[in-house]
């Protein structure tokens, strides 16, 4: 089986850095990176990805973040997310990451880094809607507890509403503080 | 924490896990976790698919031990929180949640509080 790892929330300035492992058991139609689809469809391919596969999900939040690099907490955001999927799945025969850099994984597969791969592999592209999906609801969340910042509009993505709030009301405890936050 | 109290932590886990495993309860989530705090196991019983049951793990080595000292309001309202985090992660609106409490001691589940209340302040 081929695992597929992506990861969602590494340039946003609040949050956690959220990452999902995949395994598809039927291919499911539709799946694309998750960048390209709404969140309408987004949602939709959601649950089928859940039922036609096997999930992992991980995640790292922000002081985590601050602690040791975004890079690290995103590896280790993966790390997490494949451990709980390896828990499920048996036997491992490959391992696919999107991007240019692998973590170390729990596995004596062979890991590969597919740049790109969230529009290439499928596995991957499934994974990426998972942890995209995970994190916006969690977003929301954050936007209830966190009110006037605008989380669920920008996913605590840097945009000019994002950056004006945080000039407003000061930082949040969800705010990465090692991002040039100002 | 020290390492110690740590590891009696994480094999009380395992023997609740077990436990609610072998009692007719399926695992959804272990160590859930968010900026704001961590549950230890997150089970539905296997006939009640519209019931999610927030578990909170206690491992003692000592006998003298009162269950109603282990909850205390701050811990209860961490219980609130992750509940309403998973409901919103999985869009499950009409799920019910109930939180439950295991006891273990010396390598055995001894107690299984179902349903326990919110503290007195």
């Amino acid at each position: 089986m081929i695992v597929g790892i992506d990861e969602a929330g590494r340039g946003a300035l609040a949050g956690p850095v959220v990452a999902a492992a995949v395994v598809l058991h039927t291919p499911v139609p539709g799946v694309a990176d998750s960048k390209a689809l709404t969140p309408k469809q987004r949602a939709a391919l959601y649950a089928t990805i859940v039922q036609n596969g096997t999930v992992g999900v991980g995640w790292m939040h922000a002081p985590i973040v601050d602690r040791v690099n975004i890079l690290q907490a995103t590896f280790m955001a993966m790390r997490q997310a494949f451990d709980r999927l390896a828990r499920c799945v048996d036997p491992i025969q490959q391992v696919v990451v999107d991007g240019n850099r692998v973590p170390y994984l729990r596995t004596n597969a062979p890991v590969h880094a597919v740049i790109r791969g969230d529009q290439t592999e499928a596995s991957i592209a499934a994974a990426s809607i998972i942890a995209k999906v995970v994190r916006d609801r969690y977003m929301q969340y954050l936007d209830a507890r966190f009110p006037g910042y605008g989380f669920i509009q920008h996913k605590g993505y840097p945009t000019q509403q994002h950056r004006r709030a945080i000039g407003a009301h000061g930082l949040a405890p969800v705010h990465r503080q090692s991002f040039h936050l100002q | 924490m020290t390492r110690y109290r740590y590891q009696l932590g994480q094999a009380g886990e395992g023997v609740a896990v077990q436990y609610l495993q072998s009692n007719g309860y399926r695992i959804l989530a272990r160590n859930f976790r968010t900026q704001f705090g961590e549950v230890d196991v997150i089970v539905q019983p296997v006939d009640q698919p519209d019931l999610v049951v927030i578990v909170e793990v206690k491992t003692y080595h000592t006998n003298h031990v009162d269950p109603v000292w282990s909850i205390t309001p701050k811990k209860y309202q961490r219980l609130v929180h992750m509940a309403t985090v998973y409901q919103g992660i999985h869009q499950c609106e009409d799920v019910q949640f109930r939180f439950d409490l295991v006891l273990v001691k010396a390598g055995a589940v001894y107690r299984h509080i179902e349903a326990i209340e919110p503290p007195p302040n």
